[in-house]
């Protein structure tokens, strides 16, 4: 007796429909693989390195840059970025964490400075314009950006990275001074809360803690 | 007219005694950022003499005035606080530095550059004290 066979069509639709169930599969691994939230970075030795585990995504927000222009959650995309909140009038810390800022980028490989972006943002938009802002971190490095917003814009940043700052002095007189937030925070390519670094910034602890992080991250996009 | 001589000797001696009782060493400040008007000088202060020298006030060539700033970290905040009155003890020097206590010098008079030399004027309780700093990139 002839046992039955299928026909053409029917094995060509057979063989289709297991390649796209395969496709389809190999495609949600990758996808898992690739965007599943690791273990959270063991910080071993580095002391005031916080890990934020899972990723914090923010919520959208709108500064103003150095150039006048928005400064959104899309500017903080595709890189890492660095981000420091101080202020001009700040003698000392914010220079001070500035100038440990340049040093870790310029110790950076080529392809490292290459996506990675310093972000400096006053928390005085009342005595730092746009263009106060871009030429005080210029001073400190050319590819540095600023970038600052009325209190209410900045609250919108500041409040899930708990950036807490006060005004101490008069502010309707010219030497007030702010008593702020020092971490040094860092963002991953998809603009979310990677870590963050408490002050005192010694430069070499800065820039291993960032590569660090930046390889154990890296890999989930 | 006999004694005003070992008198003015005495009185010289004297002065010079005092003014080394405070020693200050590697004495810089930052070259300003643009539109800077408070900046900060960092140094080295170390009391030579026996007994505690107190610094009461400073005056700084090119600025319109200068006190003496902590800066104090705490939680990952940083504040800054005045301090009115630095005493220093013999043989345990003030350290002023990045991030800590600092000189904060108040409205340049000019535009200051890396390379040039700022002049701090110290009035402490043993008189007063000059110390030259260097404004560095």
């Amino acid at each position: 007796m002839a046992r039955p066979t299928l026909r053409k069509p029917a094995i060509i639709f057979v063989t289709a429909f297991i390649v796209c169930i395969a496709g389809w599969g190999a495609w949600r691994a990758v996808t898992w693989f690739t965007q599943r939230e690791p273990a959270p970075m063991d910080t071993g030795a580095m002391r005031g390195v916080i890990i934020a585990s899972p990723a914090l995504a923010l919520p959208a927000f709108q500064l103003t840059d150095g150039n006048n222009r928005a400064y959104t959650n899309e500017q903080l995309k595709n890189h890492w970025t660095l981000i420091y909140f101080g202020y001009t009038h700040c003698p000392d810390i914010c220079p001070t964490t500035l100038q440990t800022l340049a040093k870790v980028t310029a110790q950076l490989s080529d392809t490292q400075r290459n996506d990675t972006q310093v972000l400096f943002i006053s928390l005085d938009p009342k005595r730092d314009s746009s263009a106060i802002i871009k030429d005080y971190v210029a001073h400190f490095d050319a590819s540095f950006t600023a970038a600052s917003a009325p209190a209410t814009a900045l609250h919108v940043l500041t409040e899930p990275l708990g950036v807490i700052y006060e005004f101490e002095g008069d502010t309707n007189k010219p030497d007030y001074t702010l008593n702020h937030y020092g971490a040094v925070f860092i963002m991953d390519p998809q603009a979310r809360l990677r870590a963050y670094i408490l002050p005192p910034h010694e430069a070499p602890r800065v820039l291993e803690a960032y590569t660090k992080i930046r390889v154990y991250y890296g890999g989930h996009s | 007219m006999k004694f005003s001589i070992p008198l003015g000797l005495f009185l010289f001696l004297q002065a010079t005694a005092i003014h080394a009782a405070l020693e200050c060493r590697e004495a810089w400040l930052r070259e300003p950022p643009p539109n800077a008007s408070v900046l900060a000088g960092y140094a080295k202060l170390i009391n030579t003499g026996t007994s505690p020298l107190i610094i009461n006030a400073i005056n700084v060539a090119h600025f319109e005035r200068a006190e003496i700033h902590r800066t104090e970290i705490s939680g990952g905040m940083t504040r800054m606080v005045s301090v009115e009155h630095l005493t220093i003890a013999p043989d345990t020097p003030a350290v002023l530095e990045p991030g800590g206590m600092h000189l904060m010098l108040f409205h340049p008079r000019r535009t200051l550059r890396a390379g040039e030399k700022s002049t701090w004027y110290f009035t402490t309780n043993q008189g007063p004290q000059r110390c030259t700093a260097m404004i560095e990139k």
